[in-house]
């Protein structure tokens, strides 16, 4: 990416951090302004219309806009229309809602559902295109993001063919989650950088303690870990389709770690604020919060490491290195 | 916030062929579970000969000094390839590892031409002079004084905890040469023969009995000027870039990847969900510090400086090293196999010193908090 979309964009969110009390909500200036800036089509090669990002830069994307609690389905979005496009279908600007097969026409915990512009539903070999009318019943997550229950009462605008071996489209929304929390991390880091600066105790700032400065070098190793887990994930993207397992044991086990990682971040940043970390009034909650809903959406790490383990274990010791090591892909 | 940014680790398909070639030579050999269990404290010169005759050693060094001119990242295949395979790699570890970019970097061509073809060979071993009785994570208190005299320094002190001092050829000595108050500035870095007069080399057993430590003391012995290394005074400087060499690989998170083996071994194919999900984190943990282990060595091969990405992954690293045990222990009886509960002694014995060698956890944590900005 270069580096003056990625300023434009840093500049964008951070004009549009939202205020601590806020709710979370879509306000349409902030999503034309998202929509101009063509982060609806940021996971799309340019060969399917897309304007040449690499998956890690629209990961990126995601993580700064993570990094200022940016409200909306931005990942929803990028994944909803890279789907249309390789069924062949036409992308739109958006906000999009993203759900799996349903049981029937009622979708439970549809992030954003209220206000998709359309919802793209995905089965085990097609994918729809939803305009509504739908019927809406409000939820939300830990994070006050709306989660809500969708009924389709109108036949989809758009169908085609589309084969995603099975367990790719969570996996796929795993990986973007991760680069979403790695936002949230750095969001909670930088918060908990300058409240050590600034408030002082016993005479100088909490940052000049030992003890404080040791929790918050822990904190930004795990903050490190989770970005890291982000690039491993988003880059392989591409290969979801070709080589699923692959893909699979990449974003399993960057949503295992980034999971584990917001545990302790969070912990770690309110433990450092004290009593103000914990108001509505300040901003830390909009980055902890976050990170304890994204962990448990799109496989927690009690589904994801079942999956992984049991994989491994099925290989048997002389495979693990093998595996650990393979590159999706690339030929053994 | 970007001085902690990992870049995006290099494309790994390049490297496919040197990857299967050493997996081929590996094959060769047939090393039990507990001595997998040794990793990289497992010391066998012939295996280490054997390496360099293949080229595995000195790789990033240029070929006119004995290497093989090869980038960061081809050096990273063959050493996590070689930890996790749990090959006796000891002798030449710390020669490869940090000795040789060092005098590549700060070393004279005299000292280049004489000592760097022998580590790319695999026959000539180093070991570390940095810690003494009086000094040791607070390095800067070294006490050992090397004197400046006709031709050369006459040297005087004790150093300690000198891994494989006992089978080395050389140790890189860092002590004082400048005023005793001044604590970064008067320190140097000079090339000691092990041979020389007035050197004692003393066995210090670890817990598990082993013979790897040493207290190596200097008892006027006489250095030749040429024995310096880099800039008399400029020790600290040099000596924190080897640090930064010495933290880097993966030898930070593989030390008790032969346990791992282990359980899957006894776990069977088709474990409980427990043991599954134990298993399935571990992966992801040793798949996410390989990805940032990846990136630091792209990080090198570009010519950048990762000391501080090196010092997050060791620190990572050796958590997830030392917690190994504890999720074993939690999965399984040690002591309902032989081989297991044998890999899983020498491993539990060993973990302690995973967070002490190469910068204690501490130390590590001061210097993240220092890239922080918080001191």
């Amino acid at each position: 990416m270069s580096d003056m979309i990625s300023e434009m964009l840093a500049r964008l969110f951070a004009a549009h951090r939202p205020a601590a009390h806020s709710l979370p909500t879509l306000g349409a200036a902030l999503w034309d302004a998202i929509a101009d800036a063509g982060v609806p089509l940021a996971l799309l090669p340019e060969d399917l219309g897309g304007f040449g990002l690499t998956p890690l830069e629209a990961g990126a994307i995601l993580t700064a806009a993570g990094a200022q609690a940016i409200p909306g389905p931005l990942a929803d979005t990028m994944l909803g229309n890279y789907l249309l496009a390789l069924a062949g279908l036409e992308p739109f600007d958006g906000p999009l809602a993203l759900a799996e097969c349903p049981g029937g026409a009622t979708l439970a915990r549809v992030g954003w559902g209220r206000d998709a512009a359309a919802l793209v539903l995905v089965g085990p070999n097609w994918i729809e295109v939803h305009t509504g009318p739908f019927d809406c019943t409000p939820g939300a997550n830990l994070a006050g993001e709306p989660l809500d229950t969708l009924t389709l009462t109108a036949p989809p605008t758009a169908r085609a063919p589309l084969t995603l071996p099975s367990g790719t489209l969570t996996g796929l929304r795993a990986a973007l989650s991760v680069a979403q929390m790695a936002g949230a991390a750095e969001g909670a880091l930088a918060l908990t950088l300058r409240h050590a600066q600034d408030r002082e105790q016993f005479g100088r700032p909490l940052s000049g303690f030992q003890a404080v400065q040791h929790s918050i070098a822990i904190l930004a190793c795990e903050v490190a870990a989770t970005r890291a887990a982000a690039d491993m994930a988003a880059a392989l993207i591409p290969m979801a389709q070709a080589d699923p397992e692959g893909f699979l044991l990449h974003a399993a086990a960057a949503k295992i770690r980034a999971g584990e990682a917001a545990g302790r971040i969070a912990a770690l940043a309110h433990q450092v604020h004290g009593a103000i970390g914990i108001t509505q009034e300040y901003e830390l909650h909009m980055f902890t919060r976050r990170l304890w809903a994204w962990r448990d959406a799109h496989g927690s790490e009690a589904f994801w490491s079942a999956r992984l383990g049991a994989r491994l274990c099925a290989l048997g010791p002389a495979a693990l290195w093998p595996e650990l090591t393979r590159s999706p892909g690339v030929p053994a | 916030m970007t001085a902690l940014a990992f870049a995006p680790a290099p494309d790994a398909a390049p490297l496919a062929p040197l990857r299967a070639e050493v997996r081929d030579f590996l094959r060769g050999y047939d090393w039990s579970a507990p001595e997998r269990a040794r990793s990289w404290s497992g010391h066998d010169p012939a295996f280490s000969a054997a390496l360099g005759a293949r080229g595995w050693l000195g790789m990033t060094l240029p070929k006119i000094y004995g290497g093989h001119d090869r980038s960061a990242l081809e050096r990273h295949v063959v050493i996590e390839e070689l930890l996790a395979a749990g090959a006796p790699v000891a002798a030449h570890w710390i020669a490869d590892r940090q000795s040789a970019p060092l005098l590549l970097h700060y070393g004279s061509e005299a000292q280049r031409r004489s000592y760097l073809p022998g580590i790319a060979a695999g026959t000539s071993y180093f070991c570390i002079g940095m810690s003494e009785p009086g000094s040791g994570s607070d390095l800067a208190a070294v006490r050992t004084r090397a004197e400046a005299v006709p031709g050369g320094y006459r040297v005087n002190g004790t150093k300690l905890w000198t891994t494989y001092a006992h089978a080395a050829h050389y140790m890189i000595l860092f002590c004082r040469t400048g005023a005793a108050e001044d604590r970064h500035g008067g320190a140097s870095q000079l090339l000691v023969d092990l041979t020389t007069p007035g050197i004692r080399i003393s066995p210090i057993l670890d817990m598990a009995g082993e013979h790897h430590f040493n207290e190596v003391s200097f008892t006027d012995v006489f250095l030749p000027a040429a024995a310096l290394i880099g800039t008399e005074g400029e020790g600290w400087k040099q000596v924190m870039s080897e640090l930064a060499f010495e933290r880097s690989g993966p030898d930070r998170f593989l030390s008790a990847f032969a346990l791992i083996t282990e359980l899957l071994r006894v776990l069977g194919t088709a474990p409980d969900r427990q043991p599954q999900r134990a298993i399935g984190r571990l992966a992801a943990h040793l798949l996410v510090l390989r990805h940032m282990s990846r990136a630091i060595a792209g990080m090198l091969a570009r010519g950048e400086n990762p000391a501080l990405q090196a010092t997050i992954v060791k620190d990572l690293g050796t958590l997830l090293e030392q917690e190994i045990p504890e999720i074993a222990r939690s999965l399984i009886d040690p002591d309902r196999d032989p081989a297991f509960a044998a890999t899983f002694a020498r491993t539990l014995l060993a973990a302690p010193s995973f967070s002490l060698r190469g910068g204690t956890r501490e130390i590590l944590r001061g210097i993240i908090a220092r890239g922080l900005g918080l001191r």
